[in-house]
């Protein structure tokens, strides 16, 4: 950040901080472009990287009334971007960590890899069993493991369809599944 | 959610806001309520006997010197870190606690040098009411301080919740040497200063509990 553009940046802030909307908007635009480059710098591009985005901008938004004006706006602003981008990191290690454990537990016996197996299988004939959008919605996100932006995109629905129906889905699988274990 | 349709909510969100005050005036607020305070507790539960003449003492002049530079300096840590961006160095939030630190080995220095000379040291005894005079006299410039926090962004909730209860427990440990009578290096450490740290560790987990500003940051929990 060039230090005319911190100068028009921290004007912009004040402005927004008297409740200009114009200014505000102008500002969060300019700010998603260097928050994105910073995350970018230390992440690469990882699926993720909007949503941390994101997140700092609503982080801004709750902090806004923090700001001095007489102070730099680029230490502000970068300090909360990177407490979003350390929080997303947990978050990925903590998701990362689950996913891994299972295949890290030494299997005791062949019986164990037997039994998920069948579980496994029990699964893909639960899902192919669903109705055909929610089949779709969930092969999508589990099996081919798109994020639910990519599903929407894929399926041309909004993202906040492709949860409810992932989720509608999920009940109809549990259903299934427990019937399965009762009658078993 | 596109991040241009939640720049364009944000900025229809938008309200004039009123700025925190700047830091100075915020730390004069709390020290007024801690002085306040400090002194009420004192005047209701009464002042030692010999206060006057152990105010003479180098011993009891430094640690209290060293509990006041603990409470200061660990209120400025906390709203400091309490403001994005505002920490320029880690000795904001270390220095707080080499102060407690070091009134701890004062007390620890002072058993020592008891004990090789033969002076009296003092019994292990339970004094609770010497914690729970701490924590009465603490009690209000911590809501002070934890609401002062929280007006802000703590960014790093556990260290503010940790320098929020160091200080306030030193201003605590400064009036419970006010108060209590006993003078003996193992009392002074064990129910005085020693909880010191007790209570920071606790603050910690307060903060994390009640100062997690960013908590409904997170894009999933909003929508």
């Amino acid at each position: 950040m060039t230090p005319a553009q911190e100068l028009e940046l921290a004007r912009l802030m004040v402005e927004a901080q008297n409740g200009d909307r114009q200014s505000y908007e102008d500002l969060l635009t300019r700010v998603s472009g260097l928050v994105q480059a910073f995350v970018r710098r230390r992440v690469g591009d990882a699926s993720w990287s909007d949503d941390v985005v994101q997140e700092c901008l609503v982080a801004l938004h709750r902090a806004r009334h923090t700001y001095d004006s007489g102070r730099p706006f680029a230490p502000w602003l970068y300090a909360i971007a990177q407490n979003r981008l350390v929080d997303a990191l947990r978050i990925q290690r903590r998701r990362l960590l689950r996913e891994i454990q299972p295949e890290l537990t030494p299997e005791p016996a062949h019986r164990a890899v037997q039994e998920r197996d069948a579980l496994l299988a029990d699964v893909r004939r639960a899902v192919a069993g669903l109705p055909d959008h929610q089949r779709r919605v969930i092969e999508l996100l589990k099996f081919e493991e798109l994020s639910v932006r990519e599903v929407a995109a894929r399926l041309g629905m909004s993202e906040a369809n492709v949860k409810v129906t992932a989720h509608r889905g999920y009940r109809a699988l549990r259903r299934r599944i427990e019937e399965w274990t009762r009658a078993d | 959610m596109r991040t241009e349709d939640l720049i364009r909510e944000l900025a229809s969100e938008v309200q004039p806001v009123r700025r925190l005050p700047p830091l100075i005036v915020r730390l004069l607020g709390w020290t007024v309520v801690a002085a306040v305070s400090l002194s009420i507790a004192v005047i209701l539960m009464g002042e030692r006997r010999d206060l006057g003449e152990t105010l003479r003492h180098a011993n009891f002049e430094f640690e209290g010197a060293l509990l006041i530079l603990t409470a200061m300096s660990a209120a400025i840590g906390a709203l400091v870190v309490s403001i994005p961006g505002r920490e320029r160095s880690a000795m904001v939030r270390w220095l707080p606690v080499i102060a407690g630190a070091s009134a701890i080995l004062w007390v620890v220095g002072e058993l020592v040098v008891a004990s090789m000379t033969g002076a009296p040291t003092g019994r292990l005894t339970f004094a609770w009411p010497c914690v729970t005079k701490t924590t009465s006299v603490a009690i209000v410039p911590g809501i002070a301080l934890f609401l002062l926090v929280r007006q802000a962004a703590p960014l790093r909730a556990a260290w503010a919740g940790l320098l929020s209860v160091l200080a306030t427990a030193s201003v605590g440990v400064l009036g419970a040497n006010v108060i209590c009578p006993i003078e003996r290096p193992v009392h002074l450490l064990l129910w005085h200063v020693a909880p010191l740290m007790l209570f920071a560790a606790l603050g910690a987990g307060l903060g994390t509990w009640l100062l997690r500003w960013d908590r409904d940051v997170r894009r999933d929990e909003r929508a």
